[in-house]
């Protein structure tokens, strides 16, 4: 999918007028306040419009990861979890120790992270 | 279009799956040991309905039979109406009995929604219905465990409901008050004359009269969500 096309799902999602608002750079949760049952809409509507099979946890595997203890565990990721991080986030960014903390993760939740997901899908 | 009525060997569940029947719905029905009974209402409703045997009080059996639906078995109406009562007073040792009661009444009822309410959002269409009971409101020295349980219930529907309102899935729980069913003739330990007497209105409901109320929210008669109904004996619900 284009970076307009998911931008403008990402818009009317959070009734944000003006799609043009929407840098596809930027985080959808921590620069536009995504809100969990926007993300929730906005995988189905992706889903819909892609005509790919994929549920909310596949596009934005983090959440479900850090509650999983294989995963991460007493507020750390554990040697797993990088590797499956690394895994999720392949061929985006190389994620830096700095950005394994739920914010820095979520800043990487933007349009063009999305696109890159739906891709390797 | 597709109904799931969890606890269909029920007298409110066979009049529920009757009226959704009689209205074109395919219905899928569970029962807990009433197998015959649960043939024969299949085979007297025909329209391809369905009785899978599942025992609410079986989390395991519950998350099994959840974990095996896909997409294609998505219903546009779920009723949850099977439950157990258990009258006894709420002093003592009442763990087993209990978890027992809100694992039937509860828990089983609220895993069921969160799994249909999943299936149902993409859709974004679907009605959910909990049978709960005014038990909830009115509380009686014992029914601690099963008026307890439905109002958990109650509440849990409430805050689903604010997660799945956009994706236009609509719940409504429906609190009866006595129904004459061999529910309330087991409560009631030939009483029944007595305890009529003590009503206000000095009736008890019919099983259509819940049947009715599920059928007109999912015709979309009732325009509503998130609410609790109480269906009364003329006890007024503030």
């Amino acid at each position: 999918m284009k970076t307009q096309e998911i931008a403008l799902i990402a818009a009317n999602v959070m009734y944000i007028d003006d799609v043009n608002e929407i840098d596809v750079s930027r985080s959808l949760f921590n620069d536009y306040s995504m809100s969990s049952l926007d993300f929730v809409d906005f995988a189905f509507e992706l889903k819909s419009t892609s005509g790919k099979d994929f549920s909310p946890d596949q596009l934005w595997p983090v959440n479900t990861m850090m509650s999983n203890p294989e995963f991460y565990s007493s507020g750390k990721w554990t040697d797993a979890g990088k590797t499956e991080l690394v895994r999720v986030f392949a061929g985006y960014t190389e994620l830096q120790d700095g950005q394994l903390n739920s914010e820095a993760l979520h800043n990487l939740f933007s349009v063009n992270y999305i696109q890159h997901r739906l891709a390797a899908m | 279009m597709k109904a799931l009525v969890i606890g269909g060997s029920s007298a409110i569940g066979e009049g529920i799956i009757r009226q959704l029947a009689a209205e074109g719905h395919q219905v899928t029905f569970t029962y807990n040991s009433n197998a015959s009974k649960a043939e024969a209402l299949c085979q007297d409703i025909g329209n391809d309905s369905r009785a899978v045997q599942l025992n609410l009080a079986d989390p395991a059996a519950v998350d099994a039979f959840l974990a095996a639906l896909t997409a294609n078995d998505t219903p546009d109406v779920l009723v949850n109406v099977a439950g157990v009562t258990h009258d006894a007073l709420s002093v003592g040792s009442i763990g087993s009995a209990l978890s027992q009661v809100h694992t039937i009444n509860y828990l089983s009822p609220a895993t069921i929604c969160a799994r249909i309410a999943e299936l149902m959002m993409p859709k974004r269409q679907g009605a959910i219905i909990n049978i709960t009971s005014i038990a909830s409101r009115f509380p009686r020295a014992g029914n601690a465990a099963y008026g307890s349980a439905k109002a958990a219930l109650e509440r849990f529907t409430a805050s689903l409901t604010l997660e799945v309102a956009r994706f236009k899935v609509r719940t409504l729980c429906i609190a009866p008050a006595f129904v004459d069913t061999p529910m309330f003739r087991e409560f009631a330990k030939g009483q029944d004359k007595e305890i009529i007497r003590s009503l206000p209105l000095r009736e008890i409901l019919a099983v259509d009269d819940v049947a009715n109320t599920v059928m007109a929210f999912v015709r979309g008669d009732i325009k509503t969500t998130g609410i609790t109904l109480a269906l009364t004996n003329g006890q007024p619900v503030l």
